[in-house]
């Protein structure tokens, strides 16, 4: 594989989650690059600002909500089509919903995570 | 003479003795002296006659409290007119004479008229910058105003359309391609909020609550949105949104763009819609050419088995010519046969072309060698290659390519054994092979229709086949995204050259 090491956005406030996301990601590919905002601001001010490949969102966030940052991401002129992956404890089907109303790229539970790398 | 009247005769001031009715008792030399004037005629005249209209009246009034109060001294500022007409300013120190029965006045005159003059000038100086201030405020006033009608002039003309709106979304002002866009006029616009105009069952309007709050550090939004226009309608835009923020980061107002892309849209929807077209009518040639070649295969099996039959058991009993005419038939049913294998073939290939990975392409080429090791060995072909790249591909339909162009360099071979040689190189972002023999070469003329189906650039006798070879071979290529050409001339050889996507670059 010729696929270079990537700069992967991890929005989310729980700092266990962030380190559980960096163990499994790095083992895959540890040349990967892991940027972390605690809310909606910064995931904002860093895309503003910065380039990511990829967009890993929680919905459980303090300020501004998952969705919504999901919107306004979806609306940012030059960042607005980077691949988002929401990653959530929720499976409610109405949060699955809103998530790919919002053009989220997939949606991801966490427990699912856990399951498949603490099998 | 008094010492007194030596100094009234010589002090370098002027005196004046008068009454208050203005009848001048006694002057002195240097009182003439101001007003370039003799004695004689200055006696003559009236006191307040001599001074301007402005200092009689602070002259009198200064008299008027000399006479009523009697202070020591009164003083004051008087202008006098002097002989030639000019103005001879005086500064004033007044006082009764003292032992007189009926009041007398005398006054004392100092010509100040320059420092007077210097003052005035200063004053008409300062009243001139002061003027030139107002002007330079005034025309400031006037270059804000200009600079504000530009700015209304830019917004008013601009080629998008603009509103700004508050931060409850409510429409201050418009310009007239917005006006023109959605066919509002601006006083019905100023009545509208962006909540009005959106297509309610759109993400859109929580995006314009969601950027007036501070708390979004994003420059600008931007999205694809319906507006309603005046008559109900909707009309597909594009809509930015820009905050206005203040030095402290508040956000003021914010600035909403529009620019029409419904002709946009419609053309997406003409290609989206042409595009399913185009892939339906392909998936159901490709069926139709699958079911034809499939259902076709079998009544001329029948064909070619009861040809075969009738030759074979019946052979004795046929002339020559029956036999020869059978001969044809089967001929014909062997080549049709040919033919619906290679229209099978083609349908098929490419059609899996999803199942895409990283693949070896040097493990590609060792199975279409192995594939091909009979006719490589009865030819004597050489078959070598350069460092062979992993590739974005599926790798049965590789082998298939990499095969059917070998197979190809060694059948259309010259007098000479075949020598193959298969390269990859870099380009643009993917992988570009070529498949170079020695053979008899082709005349580019022909080039383009060596790939299309059933097409030979040769007749079957010296070279059979069905003419499928090198249109699978474009299909294949095509399906992945790739292109082919050939490169050759008559006698010269010919180097097939396809490219293909670098693994990891497909989406």
């Amino acid at each position: 594989m010729t696929a270079g090491a990537r700069d992967i956005l991890v929005v989310d406030d729980n700092p266990a989650d962030v380190r559980l996301i960096r163990e499994v990601l790095t083992q895959h590919h540890a040349a990967h690059r892991l940027h972390t905002a605690l809310d909606g601001a910064a995931a904002l001010r860093f895309l503003c600002s910065e380039r990511a490949d990829l967009v890993l969102l929680d919905l459980n966030l303090p300020g501004i909500g998952g969705h919504d940052l999901l919107s306004l991401i979806r609306a940012l002129p030059r960042a607005g089509t980077v691949p988002v992956v929401v990653f959530s404890s929720s499976d409610a089907p109405e949060d699955i919903e809103r998530a790919y109303q919002n053009r989220a790229n997939s949606y991801l539970t966490k427990p699912g995570l856990r399951d498949r790398t603490h099998p | 003479m008094a010492l007194g009247q030596l100094l009234f005769q010589n002090a370098p001031s002027g005196i004046v003795l008068f009454r208050p009715d203005g009848i001048i008792e006694d002057l002195n030399p240097a009182f003439c002296r101001m007003l370039g004037s003799n004695r004689k005629d200055l006696e003559e005249r009236n006191w307040w006659n001599l001074m301007d209209s402005q200092s009689m009246e602070g002259a009198l009034s200064a008299t008027q409290q000399l006479l009523d109060h009697k202070p020591e001294a009164v003083e004051f500022e008087i202008r006098l007119r002097g002989r030639a007409g000019e103005r001879v300013w005086c500064h004033v120190a007044a006082a009764l004479v003292p032992g007189e029965a009926s009041p007398v006045v005398q006054a004392h005159l100092t010509d100040i008229t320059s420092t007077a003059e210097m003052q005035r000038d200063l004053l008409q100086r300062l009243t001139r910058l002061d003027e030139q201030l107002h002007e330079e405020h005034v025309r400031s006033a006037i270059a804000l105003r200009e600079s504000e009608e530009r700015f209304r002039g830019a917004f008013e003309q601009a080629p998008i359309g603009m509103a700004i709106a508050d931060l409850e979304g409510r429409i201050m002002q418009v310009n007239s391609a917005f006006r023109a866009i959605l066919g509002y006029s601006g006083d019905e616009a100023v009545q509208l909020s962006w909540y009005d105009l959106l297509d309610p069952a759109s993400d859109s309007p929580n995006l314009a609550r969601l950027l007036v709050r501070t708390s979004v550090p994003v420059p600008s939004l931007q999205t694809d949105a319906r507006f309603r226009m005046r008559d109900g309608a909707y009309r597909e835009v594009q809509w930015n949104l820009s905050p206005v923020r203040d030095a402290n980061g508040v956000t003021k107002c914010v600035i909403g763009q529009i620019t029409d892309i419904s002709a946009r849209k419609e053309a997406e929807r003409k290609l989206r819609r042409y595009a399913a077209d185009l892939d339906r009518s392909n998936r159901d040639l490709q069926d139709f050419a699958y079911v034809a070649s499939h259902d076709l295969q079998e009544p001329l099996r029948m064909v070619k088995s009861y040809l075969e039959l009738l030759s074979r058991r019946y052979a004795s009993q046929l002339d020559d010519d029956a036999r020869e005419f059978i001969g044809y038939a089967a001929d014909g049913a062997s080549r049709m046969q040919h033919l619906v294998a290679g229209l099978l073939a083609y349908s098929r290939a490419g059609a899996g072309s999803g199942n895409r990975r990283g693949v070896d392409s040097k493990a590609s080429l060792d199975a279409a060698l192995a594939n091909l090791h009979m006719a490589i060995r009865e030819t004597g072909a050489e078959v070598t290659h350069g460092p062979m790249p992993v590739v974005e591909a599926d790798a049965l339909q590789l082998t298939q390519l990499l095969q059917n162009l070998i197979s190809n360099a060694i059948k259309f071979r010259s007098a000479d054994p075949p020598r193959v040689h298969v390269a990859a190189g870099e380009k643009e972002g993917g992988w570009e092979f070529r498949v170079r023999d020695n053979g008899i070469g082709l005349d580019p003329r022909f080039a383009q229709r060596a790939f299309q189906i059933f097409q030979r650039l040769h007749s079957p006798a010296r070279y059979p086949g069905a003419g499928i070879g090198l249109a699978v071979c474009k299909r294949i290529v095509e399906r992945h995204g790739g292109e082919i050409r050939v490169e050759s001339a008559p006698g010269e050889g010919a180097e097939f050259i396809f490219s293909l996507p670098a693994a990891g670059g497909g989406e």
